[in-house]
């Protein structure tokens, strides 16, 4: 994610994987008795596949635009973790026309920064064997050249020209599954948004590459570093994945990314942001043949591409419980995950009703338990597919102790309640509730930037389920699960051999702890 | 194909061209000229309920809920010496702690079975208690909270679970790096009895007992004065109507004034560390006091901060330190105006090697905004932004309640919001320089660092910005 100051902690959400579907859950929702978005959301394609969604709403002369590509950082290989990320940053950095003095005198100075680059990321991956007199004269070497480079720059004008107009929560996320560009613009803006969202893709230049690779280096160490969940988090994914890559963290890894060459980026580019794999969502005060117009207009001429390549890893079967404890100035914390099918599976959305029973509102079983009566929990909180939604991900429960009780009893009471699952009653009462709550959270509104989470909302539906109505129809799904079905997926899933247990406690504490 | 008539494919190819000229894609943004946008404000309806109790409702029938929330003048600033935290507790057991007619349990239970939420919290100076529902169930929803607000049980049980939680939260305040150095920040600014700096700590929550939190209910919240705010789907006149009868014994007296003291700077200027031994980064948080929400140039600072450090890409800061070193992800700063004094705070994460860098280069740029005249490009970017951007404000019904009581509640002209762009029509170079030789002052700078001490305090001693204090991390 980029940067900007205003709603740090929603943006935050809106970021963070983890938090996207919980969040999603609960955004603005459509018409007071249709079940969905479709009467309400237009759709259109252009003949190079790109697809639209455009969603009318009068209310105040503004519009949010976003586009979420069908890229994430599951869709990274091996030795190029972060990509996706690396990439979103890249695409706010300008073009032949945006963010240049003189794009021909540029040019030059850019080819020979990534021969130094690719030079200086040779070098550094010969890990311990790198020379270390040879990576500071590459790195001087870079400096130098970035310094001439500067005199041809215009720094962030994508972000300026979006500013003077009335560009707000402007910013882009990258996620496991998806990553989206946004902003919201006064409604006579729209054209505006449809030029600079296509000149950024057809026209990218890869400006500043090797001072944002130093950006976000940055950023890993402020937000998986020096954070005590994204420590605990990355550490835990890559124990609770062998081989699919759901297991490292969207930021990537600090080696991979100090080794990013403009090729290997130029290769991720080409094959993902392609207009096929692209869909674009508008929401506010703007018209459906008027955007039909600038849609042909501006992405028209954008060429199709191949079917981006896809991760071609089936996760083996996990044949015993595995556990990670990782050590931080924090106090402690616990994540548990077992593994579970992908939506298309029924076993998905029997588990998504699981979570809603087990911690949603004061009066589910964790929280009346755990929380309330025993006390034992300081929070907690129960929810599947994560880190993502594309593929076989996780049924997770994560929270923390409360002094002087330690992860394991924590560990133990959850898994007491997930055996409970196995064969207990289920009563009508609590499976209504549970139901009513998530029809509740349909039309739970955020109360701010509202079109922009609505057309996350709407894009998510569409780019992976491939249905406007989506969500409206999940709810409508849970209504059919019998208690026998929650038995039967619990007895299937939560198995001691399906588990993995990621626990933090702090620096200097004894075995168990010192937590009691 | 042989060409018959020359003219006429001439004629079409023309024709073709132009019309390919006109269908084609421009590339510069600069070629699209637009207006400004025109736009009136909507403001709430203001329905007199009775003397203290105020309603303001906006109907929006797009999605069949209910939105609602009701403020009370008081918060944490009332909180007694010794017992930090009190509002706090007190809001959330009004909730949490049942009512004379049904336990904690059965209202949970209620709520989490119509799909609604009820909240209560404290702020500094004004404390809210909200609710969400569906439309169909919205009668049902607000009778448990008028029954929160009116009986509450304060279950005993439940007043021992908010002081636990409370407790937990303060050991694992230090967890997170950045709140170390908000908290510590704001300590050295105020000092440490300062109302609006204080935090709550073990021995504070201890010392609250259960008949506190029933004094503070009964003193600032039961029968004052309360801002009802109302938007979604439901009908005005039979709104108010239900909220007539709710408040028909309410009395809505007017909050009891507190006497609460003037800020100063409460540290020394120079450099301060607090060791965190496990940290690749330091945080860097300096700065000094700010100016009153009522100051003035209230509008106009929102230009100068645009152009130093909060207009993202476009300050300063974030120019510098990120963009071209690539020193940081997240920085920024601006003077902020607050109750009292506000404050001026600026921020940076960097890693330990960079720290001097970074702080000489915020330093440099505070000191230039205080000598030198902004550039008429910066001056043009942030007012354009102002001028366009004004119309996000009111973005949603929500958005623009809160805006307008808030406003009102902090005593803010009654005009403030009309003639908002006038008034930022008019800054220039000289107005913004004036406001920065007022606002920011480099002799006064508090640095602070949270780092690890074996990395950045040889390098902090570099610093030409005097000695360095080296502060022990506070146990809570």
């Amino acid at each position: 994610m980029r940067h900007r100051n205003e709603h740090p902690k929603l943006m935050a959400a809106l970021l963070t994987s983890l938090v996207l579907a919980p969040l999603l859950a609960s955004v603005l929702a459509g018409p007071a008795q249709a079940a969905g978005f479709s009467d309400k959301v237009k759709e259109f394609s252009l003949v190079n596949g790109m697809r639209f969604l455009v969603y009318e709403r009068h209310q105040v002369p503004t519009f949010a635009g976003m586009i979420m590509v069908k890229v994430g950082s599951v869709d990274e290989a091996t030795g190029v973790t972060g990509m996706a990320h690396f990439f979103e940053h890249m695409a706010f950095k300008g073009t032949t026309v945006m963010g240049t003095k003189d794009y021909a005198k540029e040019k030059p100075i850019l080819e020979e920064m990534d021969k130094v680059g690719d030079e200086l990321a040779a070098e550094n991956l010969k890990g311990a064997g790198a020379d270390p007199a040879r990576i500071k004269e590459l790195r001087d070497r870079l400096v130098t050249l970035q310094e001439q480079h500067r005199a041809f720059v215009v720094k962030d004008e994508l972000d300026k020209i979006y500013s003077e107009n009335g560009g707000e929560f402007l910013n882009a996320s990258t996620g496991p599954d998806t990553t989206q560009y946004f902003v919201m613009l006064p409604a006579n803006r729209l054209e505006l948004w449809f030029l600079i969202e296509s000149e950024r893709f057809k026209d990218l230049v890869f400006r500043e590459f090797y001072s944002e690779r130093d950006v976000i280096a940055e950023e890993r160490r402020m937000s998986e570093d020096n954070d005590p969940d994204s420590f605990l988090n990355e550490e835990y994914q890559n124990v609770a994945f062998v081989l699919h890559p759901y297991r490292h963290s969207v930021v990537g890894y600090m080696e991979d990314i100090q080794s990013y060459t403009k090729d290997k980026a130029l290769r991720f580019f080409k094959s993902f942001y392609t207009p096929n794999n692209m869909t674009a969502g508008i929401v506010g005060d703007v018209n459906l043949e008027e955007i039909k117009r600038l849609a042909e207009k501006y992405f028209g001429d954008m060429p199709r591409g191949p079917e981006p390549p896809r991760p071609s890893f089936v996760e083996p079967k996990q044949k015993g419980e595995r556990r990670v404890t990782v050590r931080f100035d924090a106090e402690p914390s616990l994540v548990m995950g077992y593994h579970m099918p992908a939506p298309s599976d029924r076993d998905n959305l029997v588990l998504g009703l699981i979570g809603s029973i087990l911690s949603r509102g004061a009066s589910s079983r964790l929280q009346r338990d755990l929380v309330t009566n025993r006390k034992i929990a300081q929070y907690i909180g129960a929810y599947g597919n994560s880190p993502g939604a594309r593929y076989p991900s996780l049924f997770e429960i994560s929270g923390a102790p409360r002094h002087p009780h330690t992860t394991r009893e924590l560990e133990q009471a959850v898994i007491e309640h997930l055996e409970r699952l196995k064969t207990g009653a289920i009563s009508k009462e609590e499976l209504d509730k549970a139901i009513n709550q998530a029809e509740a959270s349909l039309y739970r509104s955020i109360g701010f930037a509202e079109n922009v989470f609505l057309a996350m909302r709407l894009l998510r539906n569409v780019v992976l389920f491939n249905d406007v109505d989506a969500d409206f129809k999940r709810v409508e799904a849970l209504k059919t699960i019998t208690p026998q079905e929650i038995r039967d997926a619990a007895r299937r899933v939560f198995d001691e051999s399906n588990r993995t247990v990621g626990i933090l406690l702090k620096k200097g504490s004894d075995k168990t702890g010192g937590e009691k | 194909m042989k060409v018959r008539n020359v003219r006429l494919v001439a004629a079409a190819a023309l024709i073709l061209a132009a019309f390919s000229a006109l269908a084609l894609a421009q590339k510069d943004p600069g070629t699209l000229k637009f207006p400004d946008i025109v736009f009136k404000p909507q403001r709430p309806a203001a329905l007199n309920i009775k003397t203290g109790v105020q309603l303001y409702a906006i109907e929006n029938r797009e999605t069949p809920t209910v939105n609602a929330f009701l403020v009370f003048k008081t918060g944490s600033l009332a909180d007694p010496k010794g017992k930090e935290g009190l509002a706090a507790l007190a809001m959330s057991l009004t909730k949490s702690g049942g009512t004379k007619t049904l336990t904690p349990e059965q209202v949970e239970e209620k709520l989490d079975f119509l799909g609604s939420t009820i909240a209560f919290s404290a702020g500094d100076e004004f404390s809210t208690a909200s609710v969400w529902s569906l439309a169909k169930n919205f009668e049902a929803t607000w009778a448990i909270l008028a029954d929160m607000l009116f009986n509450p049980a304060f279950d005993k049980d439940r007043f021992d679970l908010g002081k636990k939680r409370e407790i937990e939260n303060i050991r694992r305040r230090w967890d997170q790096p950045m709140s170390v150095g908000m908290y510590l920040f704001q300590e050295l600014l105020y000092g440490q009895g300062f109302p609006d700096a204080r935090r709550t700590t073990s021995a504070s929550i201890d010392a609250v007992r259960l008949d506190d939190v029933r004094n503070f209910y009964e003193t600032n919240v039961k029968n004052r004065e309360v801002v009802l705010a109302f938007a979604g789907d439901f009908q005005s006149a039979k709104l108010k109507a239900l909220l007539k009868s709710t408040f028909k014994n309410w009395k809505g007296a007017p909050a009891p004034k507190l006497d609460l003291p003037k800020a100063q700077l409460a540290s020394r200027p120079g450099v301060y560390l607090i060791d965190k031994p496990d940290l690749t980064q330091a945080i860097i948080c300096m700065g000094h006091l700010g100016i009153n929400r009522l100051d003035p140039d209230n509008v106009e600072i929102a230009i100068m901060n645009f152009i130093f450090g909060s207009g993202g890409f476009n300050s300063r800061m974030m120019r510098e330190v990120r963009s071209n070193r690539g020193l940081a992800y997240s920085t920024f700063g601006s003077v902020n105006p607050g109750r009292d004094r506000g404050d001026f705070f600026n921020f940076c994460q960097t890693k330990s090697a960079s720290v001097v860098e970074a702080i000489t280069i915020m330093t440099g740029i505070i000191a230039d905004m205080t000598a030198n005249p902004v550039t008429a490009q910066e001056l043009e970017t942030a007012k354009k932004y102002e001028q366009n951007a004004f119309v996000h404000r009111f973005d949603g019904p929500m958005a623009v309640l809160r805006q307008f009581i808030y406003q009102k509640l902090q005593d803010y002209p009654a005009d403030y919001l009309v003639t908002y762009l006038a008034r930022i029509k008019k800054v220039d170079a000289a107005k913004v320089l004036e406001m920065a030789k007022r606002t920011m002052n480099p002799k006064e700078m508090i640095v602070l660092v949270v780092g690890k001490k074996a990395e950045v305090l040889d390098l902090l001693k570099g610093l030409n910005m005097g000695p360095v204090t080296e502060l022990p991390l506070p146990k809570e």
